[in-house]
């Protein structure tokens, strides 16, 4: 079973997703703020990683920065994807998007295309 | 230079009277010897002494005369140079004496060329003193400018910069610029750059940012650099300050960073949620409950375009729409949207067809901005054709490009109005009563296919209908141009495109 930790505040759109990626077969961890987010992604390995930008105590893309803006690669083994709907500015939008493996905006994809995407990226290929 | 102690005319006094005391003690002594070895005069007289006291003080006293008169012209050309060197020159006089003729003896000489030397150096100091007026004038209008200046010299070394010029010192009393580059673009590494082959070169930055260690406040520069090999300056980076215009932008940007969060925040919980319900009831659901939701979904759907409209023509604007390019299949693009594409047709009664062959070579697209231009067009597609009427999109290879063509057999646009489709917020008159939507679609359509270094073209004929067609850069036909320009593609596409950044790298974009 694949592992999923989303580090996502908004209490509908994290239980939305905890909810579709339960039905499809992954086992999901969910934290609210990025603080716990890496303590998180330190202490156990995940096939991915979903971030959001806005998040209390560390910003997703200063988590973003931590786990693959170093020289070392933190999570080598995990799929990075950032899902947010702020509207980055598109030099700090570019310098993020460069790390990860997906860059998603929230509004325009619903779980059913989120789970499309981490199939791709090797998840759960259920339906 | 040197400060004359002013001694009047009494310069060389002490040497005088010593010396006339001297030659009269010699002269008083001879006469005495004489007197005593010659005449025998009886040293034991006070005449004899009182002789010999009265031969030295006249003695001394014509040696003084004589000397001060010998002295005379000495000191008389001290004081001339004295006062030359303490009055206005005009008022310098070459003094004259009966007793002596300083003419023939060629003092005079003397003193007119140290008037004209004096002259000559009143003159000079003027002259400095205008020049050092003149340099400070402008430095203090360089000073005082909005634009910072930086020189640089065959070392490429900061060797002026005005207060203006963001600028900071190292330890080692080293200027360096302080500006904030793009990804390492910076003026330093051009400049060396060309300096190893250019003669001359130009180059503009736009919108780079001070740096701020020190507290200073932000400011933005459009920075202009020229290099010129030889010259004595060989580098000169002039930056004009536009934080006023930027910050602007800044604000405008931060207004619609967060609209966009708050907007989309509701939109994203409305449209997952239906995506959960129809997944997990889709079966229980009888056939009208299922038609409510899926009119449910669609109507979230395109809020969620309109926002993206919305939110994009407001970046266009701003010229901030960046757009990474990478391979993508044609198919793939309609893949995002042709579920929710077909839903609005069925439900709005319009047939749409879809002819992608597969085998079509591969675009450089931004996949969801594209998926976005195409659901626009079948959107418009379907809200002005006919009920029961037919909606078509077909591609075509054709030579470096892939051509698209939206297709319905609706209303038509009338030709009067063709020119203004893709302006901002235009509609045509009569539509507006009749069809939703605020008229950006046309106008964001149009600014993403150009950053994608395409095209978009309308054929209407009223009521026969209207066909967009979009043509996309075969991938293959860009990609060799953008790896000669290091991911720059401004040498492949002219305006829009020219501030977009094309690279090829796996992330997916949503």
């Amino acid at each position: 079973m694949k592992t999923v930790l989303c580090i996502e505040d908004d209490r509908f759109i994290g239980e939305m997703y905890v909810r579709s990626l339960k039905r499809e077969g992954y086992e999901v961890d969910w934290v609210v703020n990025g603080g716990d987010g890496l303590a998180a992604v330190e202490s156990k390995k995940y096939d991915f990683i979903l971030i959001d930008i806005m998040l209390p105590n560390k910003r997703g893309d200063e988590l973003v920065r931590i786990l693959r803006g170093g020289e070392e690669d933190k999570v080598p083994n995990s799929k990075v994807l950032v899902l947010t709907n702020y509207q980055q500015d598109a030099q700090s939008r570019l310098q993020t998007e460069d790390k990860v493996d997906a860059y998603l905006i929230k509004a325009d994809i619903t779980p059913k295309k989120l789970l499309q995407v981490m199939a791709k990226l090797g998840g759960e290929k259920k339906n | 230079m040197a400060v004359i102690e002013k001694r009047g005319g009494k310069i060389f006094r002490g040497r005088v009277v010593v010396m006339s005391g001297v030659g009269g003690l010699v002269i008083a002594g001879g006469v005495a010897a004489m007197m005593l070895f010659m005449f025998e005069v009886d040293i034991a007289k006070w005449e004899t002494w009182a002789g010999v006291a009265g031969v030295f003080t006249g003695s001394t006293i014509v040696l003084w005369i004589l000397q001060s008169l010998a002295m005379k012209p000495v000191r008389d050309l001290a004081k001339f140079i004295e006062g030359v060197e303490s009055k206005n020159v005009t008022k310098i006089k070459i003094p004259k004496t009966r007793l002596f003729n300083y003419e023939m003896e060629g003092l005079e000489d003397l003193m007119k060329y140290i008037k004209e030397l004096k002259c000559e150096k009143v003159e000079l100091e003027k002259q400095v003193s205008e020049i050092q007026k003149e340099g400070e004038f402008l430095m203090g209008a360089l000073d005082a400018m909005n634009v910072g200046l930086v020189i640089l010299d065959e070392d490429l070394k900061i060797i002026y910069n005005n207060k203006m010029a963001p600028v900071w010192e190292d330890l080692d009393g080293n200027k360096k610029l302080a500006m904030k580059f793009w990804e390492g673009d910076t003026a330093e590494k051009w400049l060396a750059e060309v300096k190893h082959d250019a003669v001359k070169a130009e180059r503009i930055w736009r919108r780079v940012e001070n740096k701020q260690d020190t507290g200073e406040e932000r400011r933005y520069f459009d920075m202009v650099a020229s290099y010129n090999s030889g010259g004595r300056g060989e580098g000169v980076l002039v930056m004009v300050d536009q934080t006023e215009l930027y910050s602007q932008d800044d604000d405008g940007l931060n207004f619609m960073a967060f609209a966009a969060h708050e907007l989309r925040g509701p939109i994203t919980v409305i449209r997952g949620y239906l995506d959960v319900l129809h997944d997990e009831l889709g079966d229980i659901l009888t056939k009208e409950h299922q038609e409510l939701l899926s009119r449910l979904m669609m109507s979230a759907n395109s809020l969620a375009i309109y926002l993206n409209n919305i939110l994009n023509s407001a970046k266009f604007e701003n010229e901030a729409l960046k757009l990474i390019l990478d391979e993508e299949k044609l198919v793939d693009v309609f893949t995002l949207i042709e579920d929710d594409a077909q839903m609005r047709a069925n439900a709005n009664g319009r047939l749409l067809r879809f002819d992608i062959p597969k085998d079509l070579p591969t675009i450089a697209a931004d996949k969801s901005s594209l998926g976005e231009v195409f659901m626009n067009l079948i959107d418009n597609a379907i809200k002005y054709s006919y009920e029961n009427g037919i909606v078509m999109v077909v591609a075509q290879a054709k030579g470096d490009m892939v051509e698209v063509s939206v297709i319905d057999q609706g209303l038509g646009i009338p030709s009067g109005l063709l020119p203004n489709i893709f302006r901002k917020f235009y509609r045509s008159h009569r539509s507006r009563a009749s069809v939703a939507g605020i008229g950006i679609g046309l106008f964001i359509c149009r600014a993403i296919v150009e950053s994608h270094g395409g095209e978009i073209k309308v054929e209407s004929a009223e009521e026969k209908g209207t066909t967009f067609t979009v043509s996309l850069p075969v991938y293959a036909s860009v990609a060799s141009k953008l790896q000669s320009s290091g991911g720059d593609n401004s040498s492949m596409i002219d305006r829009t495109l020219r501030r977009n950044l094309i690279r090829n790298h796996g992330t997916i974009k949503g």
